[in-house]
């Protein structure tokens, strides 16, 4: 959670090439065809960047969806990636804290992708846009949060607990 | 931690009295790794006595069919039980019967180095992003010996080492959904759901074993081999054998694959004259 306002790392001009003190070279190599495909790509309301030395650990930032009630606002978070990435997933976790029914106050996520239903060709943008449709459309039968879930279908109640819930995680 | 919430938190900490999912993916994926530990990814040849004292106080349906299995085939292989052994298995025979001596300047084995060099054509055509396939086919393909690739394993090392012989088996996961996708016609009535969510969902992902219609699959997205899987099971009567051929091959002129089926698991079986890869 100390990392939790930290500013996201952005394009600074990082190396690309400086190579990775931990995993396989091809590990490196595919993290590296990731970032320059993001990059490239420049999806809206998406941004992912390594951070610290080599490219296992990245920071990112997702919108809110719009139409729901994480509209308007900005989550941060972190994706750490085991050195046998991509057959196993990254570790995914929201650093800002977000009232919603599959994430939990630590930030962990209940996505399946992310575990038994994870494959080898999801990217970082692909495990992005689907925790941007977890925001949208969460599953309410798996909840890590039940309070959320239970709540959902009040969702002006929903909205002022995640204002709430956001605005204390800014003022941290 | 969650202890660290103030009081009047509206919503109350829900995770202090169970652990999280990746606690608990963690936990069974240590549990699988210990039980697996001393399991190597593609055994020594075994005859298949072996197998028959597994089946020494168990039900005299099987230990009938083994005798009559051990007939035609005396040796197997047993591959590691980890929901990829199909593939595994598939990978590792179909690399044997390329190194086989017997094959190295026949005309199937040309055949067999141009099909397996255009499988990456198959992915991207069927959609898989080249920057994204471009490890597994490259270690595919250093795996079957097709390619230099220096520094990396090749043959039996791929197979014996944990990131390659994964990242192996993730190639031909990927060659199954690419054929699924791209002759959907010919598949979706036996899926039960679209194609497309079919191979998310049980082609991709690692650890999920292979049924029928990925075997159909993958024995056309690689047509260079007929399946002969022989089910060991209690249905009463001899041993009985499903076939996989490839469609648009003459299958006749093909070698065989021969696998041994128990319910969620294939090991490989030799036949008397196959050479094998000691």
């Amino acid at each position: 959670m100390d990392t939790a306002m930290r500013p996201t790392a952005r394009r600074s001009g990082k190396q690309l090439a400086s190579g990775t003190k931990s995993g396989s070279q091809s590990v490196a190599k595919r993290l590296q065809n990731e970032l320059m495909a993001l990059m490239v790509a420049n999806i809206p309301g998406i941004s992912a960047f390594p951070e610290g030395d080599g490219l296992m650990n990245w920071k990112w930032t997702l919108a809110g969806p719009s139409a729901t009630v994480y509209e308007g606002l900005t989550f941060k978070g972190s994706m750490t990636f085991p050195a046998t990435y991509p057959i196993n997933p990254p570790v995914v976790r929201f650093d800002t804290k977000l009232f919603h029914p599959n994430v939990d106050l630590e930030g962990n996520i209940c996505l399946d992708i992310l575990k038994d239903k994870w494959s080898a060709v999801y990217t970082v943008d692909k495990v992005l846009l689907s925790l941007q449709a977890l925001l949208a459309d969460p599953n309410l039968s798996s909840p890590l949060n039940v309070t959320a879930a239970e709540m959902w279908d009040r969702q002006s109640d929903v909205l002022k607990v995640v204002l709430k819930t956001y605005k204390e995680s800014s003022d941290l | 931690m969650a202890s660290s919430d103030p009081p009047r938190d509206p919503h109350p900490p829900t995770t202090d009295e169970r652990p999280t999912d990746q606690q608990i993916l963690d936990y069974e994926n240590s549990l699988r790794a210990e039980l697996l530990a001393d399991a190597p990814f593609v055994s020594e040849l075994a005859g298949l006595e072996e197998l028959e004292k597994e089946y020494e106080g168990g039900a005299e349906i099987f230990r009938k069919k083994l005798q009559e299995l051990k007939k035609d085939y005396p040796i197997y292989r047993s591959i590691r039980k980890d929901g990829n052994c199909f593939y595994r298995a598939f990978g590792w025979r179909l690399a044997e019967l390329l190194w086989s001596p017997s094959s190295a300047s026949s005309f199937w084995h040309d055949t067999a180095k141009a099909v397996l060099i255009s499988t990456r054509e198959l992915l991207t055509s069927s959609g898989y992003e080249q920057v994204m396939i471009e490890d597994f086919y490259d270690t595919f393909l250093a795996a079957m010996k097709l390619r230099e690739a220096p520094g990396e394993p090749t043959g039996l090392e791929v197979f014996q080492s944990e990131y390659a012989s994964s990242t192996t088996i993730c190639h031909l996961r990927l060659c199954t959904g690419a054929e699924l996708k791209r002759s959907r016609d010919l598949y979706e009535g036996f899926a039960e759901m679209p194609i497309d969510e079919f191979v998310i969902k049980s082609v991709e992902p690692m650890a999920l074993e292979a049924d029928n219609l990925q075997i159909s699959a993958l024995v056309n997205a690689i047509p260079l081999v007929n399946i002969r899987i022989a089910n060991l099971d209690t249905t009463p009567g001899s041993i009985n054998f499903h076939e996989f051929s490839p469609m648009d091959a003459d299958a006749k002129t093909l070698p065989v694959i021969t696998l041994l089926f128990r319910p969620g698991h294939y090991d490989v079986l030799y036949g008397k004259n196959e050479n094998v890869e000691k």
